[in-house]
C-alpha cells in the first residue's frame, strides 16, 4: 500500500474525511498512477462486427419466407464514407425529402464523427417487429 | 491492410435441393476494374483538375479510394433468402 494511500485511510479513520471523499482521493491516486479503473473492462468491450437482419414467417404468413442477412459494420462505415461524396444539390433534395416525410433534419450538418458514434451506440440497438405475417429482428453481434 | 474478396459463393435451389453451387474467385472481377480504373485514371485526373474550383474534382478523385474500400469491407457479407419452394444465399470471403 502506498504512503498517500495509508494517509487517506488514517484521515478516515480519524473521521477528518468521510467515505465518499476518501473514495475521491484513492480514485484520484489510482487514476494518476495509470492503475486500471473499476469501468475500464467495460471501456474495452468489443464493439458489433455485424449487423443482423433476420425477417421469419409469421402465424398467418402465405410466402413463409425467411430473409437472413449480416451486413459488416466496415461496410456501413464505408456507405457513411461514400455517401459524404454527395454533392451538395442532392444533399438538398434529400433534405427536401426527409421535412416531406416529417424528418427536419440537414444532412450536410452530419460529420463522418457523428455517425461514427452512431455505429458505436447501436451496440445496444435491438429491433423486435412481430406481426401475424412475419416476425423482424434488427440486432449486432 | 483491408484487401477486397477473394471469392464469392451462390447457392440457389429449389424444393430444398441446391441446384445451384457457385463458388467464383471475385479476385478476378476486382483485376478487371483494376486495369479499367488504371486506363481511366488519366481522363478522371483531367476531369477532376478542370472541376476542382467547383469542389467536385476533390469528391471525384476520391471516389476511387472510398470506392476501393467499400469493396474491402464486403468481406463477410451475407445474404440468405428462402421460401416455401426456393431459397438463395450470397456470401463473401
Amino acid at each position: 500500500m502506498s504512503e498517500e494511500r495509508r494517509k487517506i485511510l488514517e484521515m478516515l479513520s480519524e473521521g477528518k474525511i468521510d467515505v465518499d471523499e476518501a473514495e475521491k482521493l484513492l480514485a484520484a491516486i489510482s487514476q494518476a498512477s495509470g492503475e486500471p479503473q473499476q469501468s475500464e473492462p467495460e471501456k474495452k468491450k468489443d464493439f458489433p462486427k455485424y449487423l443482423r437482419v433476420v425477417v421469419e414467417p409469421g402465424p398467418e404468413s402465405i410466402k413463409k419466407e425467411n430473409v437472413n442477412i449480416r451486413v459488416p459494420f466496415k461496410l456501413l462505415r464505408a456507405g457513411i464514407r461514400l455517401a459524404s461524396l454527395v454533392p451538395g444539390d442532392v444533399q438538398g433534395k434529400i433534405n427536401d425529402h426527409l421535412k416531406e416525410k416529417g424528418v427536419n433534419l440537414d444532412v450536410s450538418n452530419i460529420t463522418p464523427d457523428n455517425l461514427e458514434e452512431l455505429l458505436i451506440h447501436l451496440d445496444d440497438l435491438t429491433v423486435d417487429v412481430d406481426s401475424k405475417e412475419e416476425k423482424v429482428r434488427i440486432f449486432c453481434e | 491492410m483491408m484487401l477486397p474478396p477473394l471469392s464469392m459463393k451462390i447457392r440457389a435451389g429449389k424444393d430444398g435441393k441446391n441446384k445451384l453451387r457457385f463458388w467464383f474467385p471475385v479476385v478476378l472481377i476486382w483485376l478487371v476494374v483494376f486495369i479499367l480504373a488504371l486506363a481511366l485514371s488519366p481522363l478522371v485526373l483531367i476531369v477532376s483538375l478542370i472541376l476542382w474550383p467547383s469542389g467536385t474534382g476533390k469528391k471525384l478523385l476520391m471516389l476511387g479510394p472510398i470506392f476501393f474500400y467499400l469493396l474491402s469491407t464486403l468481406h463477410g457479407l451475407n445474404i440468405q433468402i428462402k421460401n416455401m419452394d426456393s431459397q438463395f444465399s450470397i456470401s463473401f470471403y
